[in-house]
């Protein structure tokens, strides 16, 4: 009885920030309107506990928090490439999960469309998590954990691979950053201090066309001048569209949470922030024909200039978003006998 | 309670159903139906055949529609031979002499831009790319001889975005048979790649060509 009351009252809670956090009042409308309208407390549980079981996993072992952990604003510290079971390497960095409600395409290339599908890529691909839908669903029918979750997010009999991808976008969708001290300065709540001014207006000459605000980035594909990794030589978004103009553009990520999420680039080749400045201001940027029009002025900042726009980019980091209880491990569902 | 179970009624009843008829969608190789697995000319074997068939209308000589299928989407699989057969219940004609039958190969951009879903367009049943959204429209398997080997060949035909959309639609004369000739198919071949598994100028010709082996028997 005692599990049940709490669970509800988790329910109850997790619904009441997701509708609340869901579209801060200085964000534009999202897209997933009908997922947002679909949404309810037990969906959301039902996709937290999923995100977080490496039951999708072939052989158990990893989960999708394990490449995009909550203390990192759901991306892989530390980690260039992102690893799949039994150690396997794989081709690009994990990129972080927040803002996905304002994201018209999926993953570096674009590759996918929509939040339910991409899923798919993760779970099937035999770096990553090498299972199927179909063994999934063996193994969510003979659990103990999933059929009471299910028939409250859906209904009776209703663990199907549909849900399983929908389940998981709705919890997904919750993942709002929105609270970071310069969100806190829009809505007049808090004040920059003069470097923070400064840096700014230097993001605002020379970042904001493509990292826009409120979100930090257009969600675009771009080619920002990066010597193809020698690695994979990973072509970027050319994988998907074979358009030659789409060489080596990958999307542009977000500037928030920063600290969170190092290294940087689709293939973690900067590990500081100061790196990826040097980066911009260096005159030996690719200068393939795809190079963005944004970039082919070059941008010069000076060293003083790179430290005042560091100090505001740290303004964007959401540690209420990177610690919101209601975005990790689930306890209640994956560990209920503590 | 009452209202539905009269509703059902009148829907079920065969007085509001003038018609009944269907088409069987069935491969073939040279003029006889497409046994899986087995080998044609000495040279092609098929072991997969699936593709979606959407939108399906009857079109009467005056072009209207006269009967739209209820099932958006059918994937057929020559695996269950009951997926390639398709019923009507045609409502407003006795008799289907000078239709059109016109359906889609595939699935169209709209409904490949919407979220997960079931039946016959769950991601199970394998006619979905994994690594980038997309539904596979014509999925084609098989081996092909050459110099006493035998070599595998995988057609995994999609892709819903220009250039490269791979869904088509197709009107023939409304016949109880529609034939997808595969050596009609196979001639047109250049063998250049055997595996093709992404949306590109390779998806776009096979489909073409797969959409020219379909003929209606009347």
């Amino acid at each position: 009885m005692k599990k049940v009351v709490a669970i509800a009252s988790i329910l109850i809670c997790v619904a009441s920030t997701w509708k609340a956090s869901l579209w801060p009042s200085h964000f534009p409308k999202p897209l997933y309107q009908r997922e947002i309208k679909e949404a309810t407390a037990a969906k959301i549980l039902l996709g937290r506990t999923l995100f977080y079981d490496p039951l999708l996993s072939a052989d158990n072992t990893i989960s999708c928090a394990s490449c995009h952990s909550p203390y990192n604003a759901f991306a892989h510290t530390d980690h260039k490439l992102s690893h799949g079971i039994r150690d396997s390497m794989g081709t690009r960095n994990a990129p972080a999960l927040f803002n996905l409600a304002w994201q018209p395409k999926l993953t570096w290339d674009g590759a996918s469309h929509h939040l339910d599908m991409q899923a798919l890529a993760p779970i099937t691909h035999p770096g990553e998590m090498a299972e199927s839908m179909e063994n999934i669903l063996k193994k969510l029918v003979s659990s103990n954990t999933y059929p009471p979750l299910f028939q409250d997010a859906y209904g009776k009999d209703s663990i199907t691979s549909q849900r399983i991808l929908k389940a998981l976008t709705q919890f997904q969708l919750t993942l709002v950053s929105s609270n970071a001290k310069y969100d806190r300065v829009k809505l007049n709540k808090d004040t920059f201090t003069s470097q923070e001014v400064l840096g700014y207006k230097l993001y605002q000459d020379n970042c904001r066309s493509c990292h826009a605000e409120p979100l930090f980035s257009m969600y675009s594909f771009k080619n920002n001048g990066l010597a193809p990794d020698t690695n994979n030589y990973d072509v970027g978004r050319y994988n998907v569209t074979n358009d030659q103009k789409d060489s080596f553009l990958f999307k542009i990520p977000s500037l928030r949470n920063l600290s969170y999420t190092y290294p940087y680039m689709h293939d973690g080749r900067f590990r500081k922030l100061r790196e990826v400045l040097n980066h911009y201001t260096s005159t030996t940027l690719s200068k393939n024909n795809n190079l963005s029009d944004e970039l082919k002025n070059g941008i010069s900042l000076t060293s003083n200039d790179k430290a005042d726009l560091i100090a505001f980019l740290l303004t964007l980091d959401d540690k209420a978003f990177i610690f919101n209880t209601d975005n990790n491990f689930p306890r209640v569902t994956l560990l209920p006998q503590e | 309670m009452k209202v539905f179970l009269i509703g059902a009624l009148l829907v079920c009843s065969p007085i509001f159903i003038k018609a009944q008829t269907h088409f069987k969608i069935d491969a073939t190789y040279a003029n006889r139906t497409l046994v899986l697995d087995s080998l044609y000319d000495n040279t092609y074997a098929i072991n997969k055949l699936r593709f979606y068939l959407s939108d399906i209308v009857l079109i009467d000589t005056n072009d209207r529609i006269i009967y739209t299928h209820p099932k958006k989407h059918i994937l057929v699989d020559l695996k269950h031979p009951t997926s390639q057969e398709v019923h009507f219940y045609n409502s407003l004609s006795d008799s289907t002499a000078n239709l059109r039958l016109q359906f889609g190969i595939g699935i169209d951009s709209t409904t490949n831009s919407k979220g997960a879903m079931a039946d016959d367009l769950d991601p199970v049943n394998g006619m979905y790319w994994t690594w980038q959204s997309g539904y596979i429209n014509v999925k084609i398997e098989g081996t092909k001889q050459r110099e006493e080997k035998s070599e595998e060949f995988q057609f995994h035909l999609g892709g819903f975005t220009a250039p490269y959309n791979t869904y088509r639609t197709i009107t023939r004369p409304y016949g109880s048979l529609i034939t997808i000739k595969m050596d009609q198919f196979f001639k047109q071949m250049t063998w250049e790649r055997m595996f093709i598994m992404r949306p590109g100028e390779e998806a776009v010709d096979l489909i073409n060509q797969f959409c020219t082996s379909i003929h209606s028997s009347l």
